[in-house]
């Protein structure tokens, strides 16, 4: 065995072109752009304000004023939805930037320096991925308090771990390679080895378990949300609207299901793009 | 596997514990501001707060409230919680065996469906059967389990009266009662770990078909079911027993949010109220709590390694 077969792939030339060559990722990648086109657009192509009240127009079915129907409010379903895009987009991103921000730089350190700092922060790793997800993030939003901002934080603290031990992985991978210690016979100091000599060669795989921790992230908002401790009124997100509508399902039993499809649809999206990316990334063929 | 091994791992699990103990106990002490004045809410009396305080033990210095919470917990007593005034311990085992049910139950369902449908689709790789197969576990792979929840009992329990839509009948009130409230939220919460089965499952059984001593066996005269049962099981389970420990502390957080959808009060529902009052030592029970049953089931999972596979005993 030589050591490059231990290196993680380097991230090729035009990964993107390859990802969007197999048609089931090219569809993903699709309803990613139109999921953020109308995240963006929300409030030029919303039909109506997601937050005004017709009150004499309660769980109204669909109609060619309300696309999908109105809720316990008489709100319209639809432009709740794509308001609620938003949230789709931007909530997993604040927990995946907490999971890097704290995993990468663990990860990176522990991978190079390996001895105690290795150990502990392993052992914590560990420790912390042994606990069921959904319940350190309900102890971590007990102490920061209820909300999207705070359920998001607590997923990513929950994920960095997960992050942590992909960086560190694929570090100790790199760290054995020649150029590495040229870098340090050179001179470089650990952290410019790090960020500039071993960061590009961990991309790759670091970029793959983001993907798909945007998904599980989206799962977890969803989860959070919808038992109240995510998104606060009057604000909805997808999760939440699936609170409301389990509340209020004798009046309107297929209100769960408009916001149900989009929640797995953008989570099926993330996921084969992850998948992708890591066939891709790692010169797999197509499955 | 040895005697040294099992003490290995047992040593592990404590170490992994201990840690957790640690961080639930610092939940307290890393809450911004004065807890107990969080606790106590805004319309609490000096006395109210310092009445909490008082029961937090927080008045003295932080190693002292460690040692003293160490030695409680080792004596079993995980503290009183603020709002009920029961104990914690008493709290937790009377909502936990609503929980284990259904994680247990929708382990059972992941098991069966998960297991068989991979099995299949890796032994007729290409067909159709294959394609419904990994098609299927990719959308319930994406699919929130109380979402999933959701439609079940709109289906089977409110459109369809075939079973009740909430509640929970403890396993001594009869086997049907038991089961008919949770097969629902059960197969809903094992669904994604079905999926993920059958996807390691396929995968395990594909690699396995191409070693040397399955064409052997083949060429012996072992066909059908005698060569899946004699030749295949044993050793395409390794990697889905694998699997199946990684799911079991997401089983236990999933269940949190399919026991709201189910109308059972468990563990989760119980964590949820105690994370709206900020009810600290229920809290840190139930954190407390799920990591044992993970940590027991992981060392299940290794002793299983070592049943399955002989090499491992010695190992």
């Amino acid at each position: 065995m030589t050591a490059a077969a231990t290196l993680p792939a380097p991230v090729r030339r035009r990964p993107l072109r390859a990802v969007l060559r197999r048609p089931s990722s090219a569809v993903a990648f699709a309803f990613l752009v139109l999921l953020v086109g109308s995240a963006i657009a929300a409030p030029v192509i919303a039909p109506h304000d997601p937050d005004a009240q017709e009150l004499g127009n309660r769980f109204a079915g669909v109609s060619l004023s309300h696309l999908a129907g109105t809720d316990e409010f008489g709100r319209d379903v639809l432009s709740r939805l794509l308001y609620a895009a938003r949230i789709a987009v931007t909530a997993p991103l604040i927990s995946v930037g907490v999971a890097v921000l704290v995993g990468l730089p663990a990860g990176l350190w522990a991978g190079r320096r390996r001895g105690v700092v290795d150990a502990v922060s392993g052992r914590l790793a560990d420790t912390l991925l042994s606990l069921p997800a959904l319940a350190s993030a309900l102890a971590i939003v007990a102490v920061l308090g209820p909300g999207l901002t705070n359920a998001m934080i607590a997923v990513g603290i929950i994920f960095s771990p997960t992050v942590f031990r992909v960086v560190r992985g694929a570090t100790l991978a790199v760290a054995e390679e020649t150029f590495i210690e040229s870098a340090a016979a050179i001179g470089c100091s650990t952290r410019r080895t790090l960020w500039v000599h071993v960061l590009p060669n961990i991309a790759a795989p670091l970029l793959v378990q983001v993907t798909i921790l945007m998904g599980v992230a989206l799962l977890a908002e969803a989860s959070l949300s919808f038992i109240g401790l995510g998104v606060q009124p009057p604000d909805a997100s997808w999760g939440s609207m699936l609170g409301a509508a389990y509340r209020s399902q004798y009046d309107a039993p297929y209100a769960v299901v408009p916001p149900g499809i989009a929640l797995v649809l953008t989570v099926l999206t993330f996921n084969t793009l992850g998948d992708a990316l890591r066939d891709v990334l790692s010169g797999r063929r197509a499955s | 596997m040895t005697a040294g091994m099992v003490l290995r791992r047992l040593a592990a699990g404590v170490l992994v514990l201990w840690l957790v103990s640690v961080l639930t106990f610092l939940l307290v002490q890393l809450t911004p501001g004065d807890p107990a004045e969080l606790i106590a809410g805004e319309n609490a009396t000096v006395e109210d707060v310092a009445r909490i305080r008082e029961q937090l033990g927080l008045n003295a210095p932080v190693v002292e409230q460690y040692l003293r919470w160490c030695g409680d917990l080792l004596r079993g007593d995980l503290g009183d919680s603020l709002f009920s005034g029961r104990s914690v311990a008493e709290t937790i085992a009377q909502a936990a065996p609503a929980t284990l049910s259904i994680t247990g139950l929708a382990i059972a369902v992941a098991v069966v469906v998960g297991v068989g449908a991979g099995l299949v689709a890796g032994l007729k790789q290409g067909s159709w059967v294959d394609r419904a197969v990994s098609t299927v576990a990719t959308l319930g792979i994406a699919m929130p389990s109380f979402w999933v929840a959701m439609l079940l009992i709109s289906a089977f329990a409110l459109s369809n009266r075939w079973l009740p839509a909430t509640g929970y009948a403890p396993l001594r009130e009869g086997l049907w009662p038991w089961l008919s409230h949770l097969i629902l939220p059960a197969t809903a919460l094992g669904l994604a770990t079905a999926a993920e089965l059958a996807r390691h499952t396929r995968g395990s059984v594909c690699d396995v078909l191409v070693r040397p001593y399955i064409r052997t066996a083949r060429a012996r005269g072992a066909s059908g079911f005698w060569l899946v049962r004699r030749h295949l099981l044993r050793n395409a389970a390794i990697p889905v027993v694998t699997v199946l420990g990684l799911q079991a502390g997401r089983l236990l957080g999933g269940s949190i949010v399919v026991e709201v959808v189910a109308g059972i009060t468990g563990l989760g529902t119980t964590a949820i109220n105690a994370v709206l009052q900020r009810d600290y030592p229920v809290i840190q029970g139930y954190v407390l709590f799920s990591a044992v049953i993970v940590v027991l089931v992981n060392l299940a999972v290794d002793l299983t390694y070592g049943w399955i596979n002989p090499k491992v005993r010695v190992a």
